[in-house]
């Protein structure tokens, strides 16, 4: 059998004994099939449910101080109108009565008994009125919002009355106006959000899907006494890693797809229902995972390798875990640090391991279909991931042959120092 | 420079075949040193030696499991290091640490050794079938290897081990762990190889198995053969009758 079919066979096995595998099946294929769609469908429900406890939440405010000017009745009126403003809901005013200063008002607020959600100050004149909170409690935060904004109506209200009063047009008063005019399409804005978090969760989800199989196809064997067992295939040991390292990479790639792709759907078909979503259009990359897809098909299969290689020197799959737990923070600090904003690809940064096909796949998702992105820049990320690929595969391949991994003599060991020691014959 | 071929077709024969291992907490560790061995084609060969005296890895470098790190073995003609493929392809291989894989069906192991042994579809599929009947393998061979009893998985693992007929067999204490049944089923199998006219080298610690089976017995202690040879001429070289006896005087000579 040539090289590449013998692992083609050996992935072959490999994948189907990984999903049979229950842990690999769990972080696969039922996480993004079911929990993506339930964990946003409880964000909803929970969003849903937090608007409306906040309706119904009755909010007391203390008047207090100079609270007996002309205009109180209309203020009052305006509090009390819960009908009213982006956060409608019940006031209901105690008057304080007596001398009432800053220290005392604050001393009420933050009392033991918080009969008080806030408290408006009302100085005498020409001084501002003061609403004390405490933003460590939700339903002072919430008094708080419903005063400001139904007071600052109000003065609005009575600042435009007063200038009709003049026969004046509102406009002369302002010296000159700004509106604010984004030109960004809601696809595009959607694509700049989601150029944050799909490159960060590409990495992520390729390791997920990439750890149990790196771990099931070595330490596993190990425990299971069926690693030499495969070693006395007649076909060459280099096949039979590749095919391993095939098997990892492939079910990495398929977690990676259906975990993108649940969270891509669930987001388009149930965050598209959250108030406010109309500014933005959530539209799920297709174009952009194909150009990403031979650069991150380089990547997840450079990083099984890498996986398979640490995993390997493990005896037990609890110790191959162990390992794996340390070596995958290598690919996600690069991946969080790459999606930081103002961090864009340049030719530097093309080179450094993760970080560039990070950068690279949330360049491809900032630019829009008619754009191109820096294609020197691109190229560069695609060219030193394929080298970075074949040298983890080179590694890998190197350190599983050492024969001190089949016999248990590679723990203690420094890895150099393995590379050193003899090979199982091929 | 050590021959290519071994003028003797056939069998197995080691040439001062030696095993060192650097290990970080002992140093150098002989495992096994100067082992001159030959098994022939029909024959049965015993290894015989208490735990850690050298079997498990002599038969691992036969295998091509271990490389040596000195001297020469031959498998059915082939020098270990020089066509370890092709010695894989002539050799069966049964040992505890041979195991099964848990999440494949009997049939689907049987299958992928077949395919990797570069058996057509049509030729693998006849042969499981065939091994089905020698073995007695209906009623447990579509269900996982992990669902098994033991002595059934023996019985797998034997079928995978002689799917490629090869004419050599190497069994590393092939009845370790297995119940009376398991175990008689076992050496009723060596039996009928040596029948068929293959060569069959077992390392065993139990002495009454090699008594039973071994044409030639090889007692092995700290990774050196002491001795070779039937049960006669072991009991002529020692002057004791029984082999528990001649065992244990075989080691002390050793040892001094």
């Amino acid at each position: 059998m040539s090289l590449f079919s013998t692992a083609l066979s050996v992935a072959a096995k490999e994948l189907r004994t990984s999903l049979r595998d229950r842990q690999t099946l769990i972080y696969a294929v039922l996480l993004p099939l079911a929990l993506y769609p339930a964990i946003f469908w409880i964000m909803l429900q929970g969003y849903a449910f937090l608007q409306g406890r906040d309706g119904a939440t009755t909010v007391r405010v203390g008047v207090a101080g100079e609270a007996r000017r002309v205009e109180w009745p209309r203020i009052a009126r305006a509090l009390e109108d819960e009908r009213d403003g982006r956060h409608p809901g019940p006031i209901e005013i105690e008057t304080l009565v007596g001398s009432w200063d800053a220290k005392r008002a604050r001393g009420r607020i933050r009392s033991e008994e918080q009969e008080l959600d806030a408290l408006l100050l009302f100085a005498g004149e020409g001084q501002p009125t003061q609403l004390f909170h405490d933003s460590t409690r939700s339903d002072s935060t919430l008094a708080r919002r419903r005063v400001s904004e139904r007071l600052g109506d109000l003065a609005q209200r009575i600042r435009e009355q007063e200038v009709d009063a003049m026969g004046r047009p509102w406009d002369e008063l302002s010296p000159y106006a700004v509106e604010e005019r984004d030109v960004g399409s809601q696809e595009g804005l959607g694509g700049y959000l989601l150029s944050f978090l799909l490159p960060m969760m590409f990495v992520f989800m390729g390791i997920l899907g990439a750890f149990y199989p790196a771990v099931d196809a070595t330490a596993g064997e190990k425990e299971r006494h069926t690693a030499e067992t495969t070693l006395l295939l007649p076909v060459p040991r280099t096949g039979i890693y590749l095919g391993k390292v095939l098997a990892i990479a492939t079910a990495s790639f398929v977690a990676t797809g259906l975990n993108l792709g649940g969270m891509a759907l669930a987001a388009e078909h149930l965050l598209a229902s959250m108030p406010g979503a109309d500014a933005v259009a959530i539209e799920i990359p297709w174009g952009a995972f194909l150009r990403v897809l031979p650069l991150g098909l380089v990547f997840l299969f450079s990083m099984s390798a890498v996986l398979f290689a640490v995993s390997s020197l493990a005896d037990t799959f609890k110790q191959g875990q162990s390992l794996l737990g340390t070596v995958q923070m290598l690919f996600l600090f690069p991946a969080m640090v790459g999606v930081l904003p103002g961090i864009e690809l340049n030719a530097g940064l093309a080179l450094l391991p993760v970080v560039q096909t990070v950068l690279a796949f949330k360049a491809i998702l900032q630019t829009s279909a008619s754009e191109s992105a820096n294609l020197l820049h691109l190229a560069l990320a695609f060219v030193s991931q394929l080298l970075y690929a074949a040298l983890a595969i080179y590694l890998a391949l190197r350190l599983t042959s050492r024969e001190s991994l089949q016999t248990g003599q590679a723990r203690g060991r420094r890895w150099l120092s393995l590379m050193r020691t003899t090979r199982t014959p091929d | 420079m050590l021959p290519q071929q071994d003028p003797r077709p056939g069998g197995i024969v080691t040439h001062d075949l030696a095993k060192t291992f650097a290990d970080p907490g002992r140093g150098t560790v002989e495992a096994v040193h100067s082992m001159n061995l030959s098994c022939l084609p029909g024959e049965i060969y015993g290894l015989l030696g208490p735990n850690g005296a050298g079997k498990t890895t002599t038969l691992r470098m036969l295998a091509t499991i271990l490389a040596p790190t000195s001297g020469a073995a031959y498998v059915d003609g082939i020098e270990v290091t020089r066509d370890p493929l092709e010695v894989r392809r002539r050799i069966g291989f049964l040992s505890a640490s041979t195991g099964l894989y848990a999440r494949l069906t009997a049939r689907e192991t049987l299958s992928y050794f077949g395919e990797l042994h570069g058996l057509s579809r049509e030729t693998r599929e006849k042969r499981v079938e065939e091994l089905i009947e020698a073995f007695d393998l209906h009623k447990f061979i579509d269900q996982r290897c992990e669902s098994l009893s033991s002595g059934q998985k023996q019985r797998i693992s034997i079928a995978r081990a002689v799917l490629h007929d090869p004419p050599v067999l190497i069994l590393d204490e092939p009845t370790t762990g297995l119940d009376i049944l398991a175990t008689s089923d076992m050496i009723d199998f060596i039996a009928s190889r040596k029948d068929q006219g293959r060569c069959i080298l077992f390392s065993t610690h139990i002495l009454s198995e090699a008594e039973r089976l071994c044409d030639r017995i090889g007692v092995i202690y700290s990774g050196s053969l002491f001795a070779s040879g039937t049960l006669q001429e072991l009991r002529e070289q020692t002057g004791r009758e029984y082999l528990d006896e001649i065992f244990r005087t075989l080691i002390a000579e050793g040892a001094r």
